[in-house]
C-alpha cells in the first residue's frame, strides 16, 4: 500500500524532460547575466596609474587662476589646443560639446568639466581664448600660462607640439597631439579618447566613471 | 514507518546554483589569472626633438609602434650604465623571436644635449646602427636641454645630476641610474626596467604580452583582457 504522504515518481521520459528544462534554464540564465554583468568596454583607452595626475595652476580666459585639484569631485576633460587651430581643435571641441549636451540632458553637466590648455602661449590672450571657446559652450574653461609652464604640463601628459610655419597670412600652425585626457573625481588619470573619438562615446565614459 | 524524504525541484536551487557559478568563475579569474596582462603604468611624456640625422622626432611619430627607451650621454667615460649595448642585443633578439604585424622602434635619449648635438649623436650611433638593414628603427635623440630634462626627469621619472669631472679631459659627467622603458602604441608606459644587465628575454616575453592584448583588443575576447587589468593579472 503506498503511503498517502509519499508523491508517486515521475516516469522517466518526465524526468528527463525536467533535467534537459533545468539545464536549459541555467544555461538561458547563465547567458542573459553575462550579456547583463559583462564588464563595461570603454571607448577611450584605459590607465591605471597609481599616481594622481599632475596637478597644475593656470589662468583661465577670465583672469582666475584655476588649479586642477580644485576639480576633484568632477570628470575632468583635458585638451591641448590653441585658439588659431584651423580644424583638428574645433573638430574636437564639437565632439566635447556633444558629450556635455549629453550630460546637460541628465542634469549632470556640472559634474563634468572642459579645459583646453593653449599650446600657442605667445598669440593665446584670454581674450583670444574667451573668443574662440565662446563657439562651443560657454562652461568650457580655456587656461593659458607661461612657455616653459605650459611645456612642463603638456610634456607630462605625453602632449607633443611644435610650431609650424606656414606662409600663410594666418601665421603659424602649432602641431601637437590631439588626444582628449579624462581625469576622474579622485584626480586620476583614466582615460585617453583618441582624435576622432565620439561625442557620445565619450559621454558614455564620463557617465560610467561618474557613477562607478 | 519512516517517512522518505522527497528531493522537491526549487527555482530558488537554479539562482542558488548560478550565483555560485558567478563567484567560483570571478574567483577562478582572479586566483589562476588565465589572462596576463602588462599594468597600465602612466603616460609617456609627449616631445618634439632631433635625431641623429638631424631630422625631427616627435613622440606622435612613435604612436601605434611598441617603444623601448632607454638614457645615455656619449661623453661617458665608462663610469655610466652601459644600457646602449644592451639595445643593440635587444634590437636583435627582437627581429628574430618578436611577433611580426606590429612595429617596433628604439629611441635612445641623451642625458647630456648641452654637448650632444645630432652630429655627435650620428658618431655615437654610427657603430650600433653599421649598415643598418633592420626592421626596428632605433633614433638617438636631443633637445632643448629644459624640455629634455622635463621628457626625462618629469615624464619617465628619471633622475640625473651633473657632477664635476675627476677627469680632466671632461668637464663634467652625469650620474644616473640605469633605465629602459617599454611603452605601447597609445603612449602608455606597460613596464619599466631599472637594470644595466637586462636580460632581452624578459623584453621579448613582456612584448609577447603587449602583442596578445593588442591581437585581442577587438570583440568578446576584449572583455576578458579588460577583466585581466581589473583584477591585475600582472605577470
Amino acid at each position: 500500500m503506498t503511503n498517502a504522504t509519499e508523491k508517486p515518481k515521475a516516469s522517466l521520459p518526465k524526468r528527463i524532460l525536467i533535467v534537459a528544462l533545468s539545464i536549459a534554464a541555467v544555461i538561458g540564465v547563465l547567458f542573459i547575466a553575462l550579456i547583463a554583468f559583462k564588464p563595461y568596454a570603454f571607448h577611450g583607452a584605459v590607465l591605471q596609474s597609481p599616481k594622481p595626475a599632475q596637478d597644475f595652476t593656470l589662468m583661465n580666459q577670465y583672469g582666475q587662476e584655476t588649479k586642477l585639484s580644485d576639480y576633484k569631485g568632477k570628470a575632468v576633460l583635458l585638451y591641448f589646443g590653441y585658439a588659431a587651430c584651423p580644424d583638428v581643435c574645433p573638430a574636437t571641441l564639437a565632439e566635447v560639446r556633444q558629450a556635455n549636451d549629453i550630460l546637460k540632458e541628465q542634469g549632470r553637466e556640472d559634474e563634468m568639466q572642459f579645459f583646453m590648455i593653449t599650446v600657442d602661449p605667445e598669440r593665446d590672450t584670454a581674450e583670444r581664448m574667451a573668443e574662440f571657446l565662446g563657439h562651443f559652450d560657454p562652461s568650457f574653461i580655456g587656461l593659458i600660462g607661461e612657455e616653459e609652464e605650459v611645456a612642463q604640463i603638456a610634456t607630462k601628459y605625453g602632449i607633443f607640439y611644435q610650431k609650424q610655419d606656414t606662409s600663410s597670412v594666418m601665421g603659424y600652425l602649432v602641431d601637437h597631439t590631439a588626444t582628449v585626457m579624462l581625469v576622474d573625481p579622485d584626480g586620476y588619470s583614466r582615460l585617453i579618447f583618441p582624435y576622432g573619438a565620439q561625442g557620445e562615446d565619450i559621454a558614455e565614459d564620463i557617465i560610467y566613471i561618474l557613477d562607478h | 514507518m519512516s517517512e522518505k524524504k522527497v528531493f522537491k525541484f526549487r527555482w530558488l536551487y537554479l539562482l542558488y546554483a548560478f550565483m555560485a557559478l558567478v563567484v567560483i568563475s570571478v574567483v577562478s579569474f582572479a586566483v589562476f589569472q588565465p589572462v596576463k596582462v602588462l599594468p597600465r603604468i602612466s603616460l609617456a611624456p609627449g616631445y618634439a626633438f632631433t635625431n641623429q640625422d638631424s631630422e625631427s622626432r616627435t613622440s606622435e611619430d612613435y604612436r601605434g609602434k611598441l617603444t623601448l627607451y632607454n638614457f645615455t650621454y656619449t661623453n661617458c667615460d665608462g663610469d655610466c650604465p652601459d644600457t646602449t649595448q644592451k639595445m643593440q642585443e635587444i634590437r636583435e633578439a627582437i627581429e628574430k623571436s618578436a611577433p611580426a604585424g606590429i612595429d617596433y622602434a628604439l629611441v635612445t635619449v641623451t642625458l647630456d644635449p648641452e654637448r650632444d648635438t645630432p652630429e655627435k649623436l650620428g658618431l655615437f650611433a654610427a657603430p650600433y646602427l653599421g649598415a643598418d638593414t633592420s626592421t626596428v628603427s632605433w633614433d638617438f635623440i636631443t633637445g632643448d636641454p629644459l624640455r629634455v630634462r622635463y621628457m626625462v626627469g618629469g615624464g619617465f621619472s628619471l633622475f640625473y645630476e651633473t657632477e664635476a669631472s675627476p677627469n680632466q679631459e671632461s668637464d663634467y659627467e652625469i650620474k644616473f641610474y640605469p633605465l629602459f622603458v617599454l611603452v605601447d602604441g597609445w603612449g602608455i608606459i606597460r613596464a619599466e626596467y631599472p637594470t644595466e644587465n637586462l636580460d632581452y628575454e624578459e623584453v621579448i616575453n613582456d612584448i609577447n604580452f603587449l602583442t596578445v592584448e593588442i591581437n585581442n583588443s577587438e570583440g568578446a575576447a576584449k572583455y576578458a583582457y579588460e577583466a585581466a587589468h581589473l583584477f591585475r593579472c600582472y605577470p
